[in-house]
């Protein structure tokens, strides 16, 4: 009987083995098993509907937290990440629209904290079917710059041939 | 960037995927670029290989149809041209890795095209280094 309970004993350990938390903005970690964890709350200050308009033009951003969110391909860790939907309106006709937020692998937009006040972007042209980096910077509590370029190399076989369809360099306000 | 972007990746996945990759295991990618100034010391090369089809062909099934999702990969992780060469060359082998994406990833010796050194990451999280030649 003994032995059957430090059997177990041994199982339990073993199987509650330690999860690590760290802060945004970790990248070098040596643990199969962590949480990168929106710790001091930064994602409070990026997360709702952000809005630039001009004239007829419309391009408004909605940004969600999702707290220890499970990778696919790396089941073991966790983060704290932002993914979004976006619409634009162009000369009051609707270019595109993402109804639905969604996660990875499907995702539209994603934003990835670099500093308190600045993030990387990631987001996919619906139009073009094609993708841009960039970045999206706070300037106030309520304001923020988005301006988005080409990532890094040439991909295959990439979008649809239509040419990229929403704005690269805005100043986006908090609704 | 001074290592394969992912677009390399995801093309490569693509490739395979689309059937333009005969055989896996002889499959050999090369890159070099101009690094993080314009001295020709910055410059790099690398080499990557299929090094395990099983899990690249998991990666091509789970991956190949969404060519921006290595990109947002790579973000994650803190790989760009921002940051120094050793540390995206750290970070490219971490992520190859973690996210079992099949490859083998090697540096080359821009002024002798015959070294080449294969880097993989111990389990310390340090950088090992094996000599091909």
């Amino acid at each position: 009987m003994k032995r059957i309970f430090i059997l177990i004993l041994l199982i339990v350990s073993f199987s509650c083995k330690a999860q690590t938390i760290y802060p945004l903005g970790t990248y070098d970690i040596v643990e199969d098993n962590y949480y990168v964890k929106d710790i001091e709350n930064h994602h409070d200050d990026i997360v709702g509907v952000w809005k630039w308009e001009d004239g007829d033009d419309l391009f408004e951003i909605t940004l969600e937290e999702f707290e220890a969110y499970q990778d696919f391909l790396v089941p073991t860790e966790l983060q704290d990440r932002i993914f979004g939907k976006y619409k634009y309106i162009k000369d009051g006709d609707l270019v595109s629209e993402v109804v639905d937020v969604d996660t990875l692998p499907d995702f539209k937009l994603t934003l990835i904290y670099s500093s308190p006040t600045s993030y990387r972007v990631f987001i996919r042209d619906c139009v073009s079917e094609t993708g841009k980096t960039g970045e999206f910077i706070l300037i106030s509590a309520t304001t923020a710059t988005l301006r988005l370029w080409n990532g890094e190399g040439v991909k295959v076989n990439y979008g649809n041939g239509l040419e990229w369809a929403l704005p690269t360099d805005i100043t986006l306000v908090k609704q | 960037m001074s290592v394969f972007s992912g677009a390399d990746l995801y093309s490569v996945y693509w490739l395979a995927q689309n059937g333009r990759i005969a055989d896996l295991s002889n499959f050999v990618m090369f890159v070099a670029t101009p690094g993080q100034s314009a001295s020709a010391d910055d410059d790099t090369l690398y080499a990557m290989t299929i090094s395990n089809p099983v899990q690249f062909n998991n990666v091509v099934s789970s991956l190949g149809v969404v060519p921006d999702l290595i990109d947002q990969d790579y973000g994650r992780k803190g790989i760009n041209p921002n940051v120094s060469t050793e540390l995206n060359e750290k970070r490219l082998a971490e992520i190859i890795k973690e996210r079992k994406y099949g490859f083998s990833l090697y540096r080359g010796n821009r002024n002798d095209l015959t070294e080449w050194t294969r880097i993989k990451i111990k389990s310390n999280g340090a950088i090992r280094e094996n000599n091909c030649n």
